[in-house]
């Protein structure tokens, strides 16, 4: 059974949130859809398989915050599936819309941890809308503003209409800078073609960055890594488990590119301690063969980062020549 | 996976899929693809065993299913993968293991 679609919609309180999937629900690629919301919201949505769903989360034992289970979405999703198996009422696509308050990165470790839901869904796009009014100062300012942001492979700036041309164009800039993985769209007056937001998982739209880039006010910042030598992959396999191991909680976001010596980059995407299965692609995009690494961390150190990862690659590849490795 | 919580979000370790459709935790059939799996598994013991080592710990194979951590006053444990090498060698180890902790990246030089 192929795994249903999820599709992730968070953003801030009232960055509009409830008005993309509304406006989504009108394209036929969801007329069998269901929709999980958080809580209900001022937008009314005209949809017959709307579910709520609470923050009620299951405690993991030693575990982290980032990844603590989400019982209710556990619960909502496996309700949502036996509808679709006993044949009562088709359900080709599930949609999540997260609290305002919501760090998704639980949403995402819930559906691809559990062992029955992991399975029968797939988490295929994270959407986030930034309202273009308030959305600068709450990424300034919240915690959670950030994770969402950085979370997404897409970034919806709303109200833009209202903002005026000015400060859309200052939000964008500062949301690419932010993350430079994801796809920034603007929605006016809250239209926009929202088809290509459901048909691909994170559009791959890496920086060119310089080597290595800041980004960022504050402790939050982007690290672009882009590295024209092939990763030894067990070496790199070492250095980021044990990277995320120690400091996964910092890691709002991590998007790569690896060139491993193989006839195409393998991909990985990971958000705080999860890191998903690698897509192995089988040729080089623009036939450029490199390396490229996006993080966007909460207080770590570019050129820490850096010079960790090459003296992993540089010592422990085994028989390195030391002289002339670039690393 | 979760690397914190060694929550398994797959049933393979995404750093043992290193080559599609040959993930280093499988039993594969084929004595080449076996071989690879060994070599692969050999690659990463000899990796590991200079980081943690900068940690006061020893890494040996265990029947190419698993590695046997262990401390210097006798203290050891299994790993299956490298979500748990760390889960392990972060109860074994005084110091919580950090590839961006200078004094390993010291010791990492030859």
């Amino acid at each position: 059974m192929t795994p249903r679609p999820v599709t992730v919609i968070t953003g801030f309180l009232g960055s509009g949130k409830t008005t993309l999937i509304a406006r989504m629900l009108g394209e036929p690629e969801l007329d069998e859809a269901a929709v999980i919301v958080n809580e209900l919201g001022e937008v009314a949505l005209d949809h017959d398989l709307v579910r709520p769903m609470g923050e009620r989360a299951i405690a993991v034992a030693g575990g982290c915050a980032c990844c603590a289970r989400r019982a209710d979405l556990v619960d909502a999703l496996r309700d949502l599936g036996e509808l679709d198996d006993r044949g009562r009422r088709p359900v080709r696509r599930v949609v999540i819309e997260t609290s305002g308050l919501a760090d998704p990165a639980p949403i995402l470790a819930t559906i691809a941890s559990d062992p029955v839901l992991r399975h029968q869904y797939s988490v295929q796009t994270v959407i986030a809308v930034v309202d273009a009014i308030d959305g600068a100062a709450q990424l300034e300012l919240r915690p959670e503003a950030r994770a969402q942001a950085a979370a997404a492979d897409w970034l919806v700036i709303s109200k833009g209409d209202l903002a005026g041309a000015d400060r859309v164009d200052a939000l964008r800039r500062r949301l690419i800078a932010l993350n430079p993985a994801a796809r920034v769209v603007e929605a006016t007056r809250g239209q926009m073609d929202v088809v290509p937001l459901l048909e691909s998982h994170s559009p791959s739209r890496t920086a060119d960055p310089c080597v290595p880039a800041r980004h960022g006010a504050g402790a939050v910042r982007t690290v672009a890594l882009n590295l024209d030598h092939p990763l030894d992959w067990t070496v790199f396999g070492v250095w980021l488990s044990m990277l995320v191991h120690a400091h996964g909680e910092r890691m709002l976001r991590f998007k790569a590119l690896v060139d491993a010596g193989g006839t195409g980059p393998v991909e990985l995407d990971g958000v705080r301690h999860i890191i998903h299965p690698p897509i192995h692609h089988d040729r080089w995009r623009d036939g450029v063969r490199d390396s490229r690494l996006v993080f966007i961390v909460d207080g770590l150190d570019s050129d820490d980062l850096l010079a960790s990862l090459h003296a992993f690659q540089r010592h422990l590849t085994p028989d390195a020549d030391e002289a002339a490795t670039p690393w | 996976m979760c690397v914190l919580c060694g929550e398994p979000l797959s049933d393979v370790h995404w750093a043992d899929r290193e080559a599609d459709p040959a993930p280093i935790g499988v039993a594969l059939a084929g004595e080449d693809r076996d071989g690879d799996r060994r070599r692969a598994w050999l690659r990463r013991l000899a990796v590991l065993r200079p980081v943690l080592g900068a940690y006061g710990l020893t890494v040996r194979d265990w029947n190419g299913r698993r590695l046997v951590l262990a401390d210097g006053k006798g203290a050891s444990a299994l790993a299956r993968d490298l979500a748990e090498v760390w889960s392990s060698a972060a109860r074994l180890s005084v110091r919580m293991p950090d590839p961006l902790d200078p004094e390993l990246l010291r010791r990492l030089k030859p």
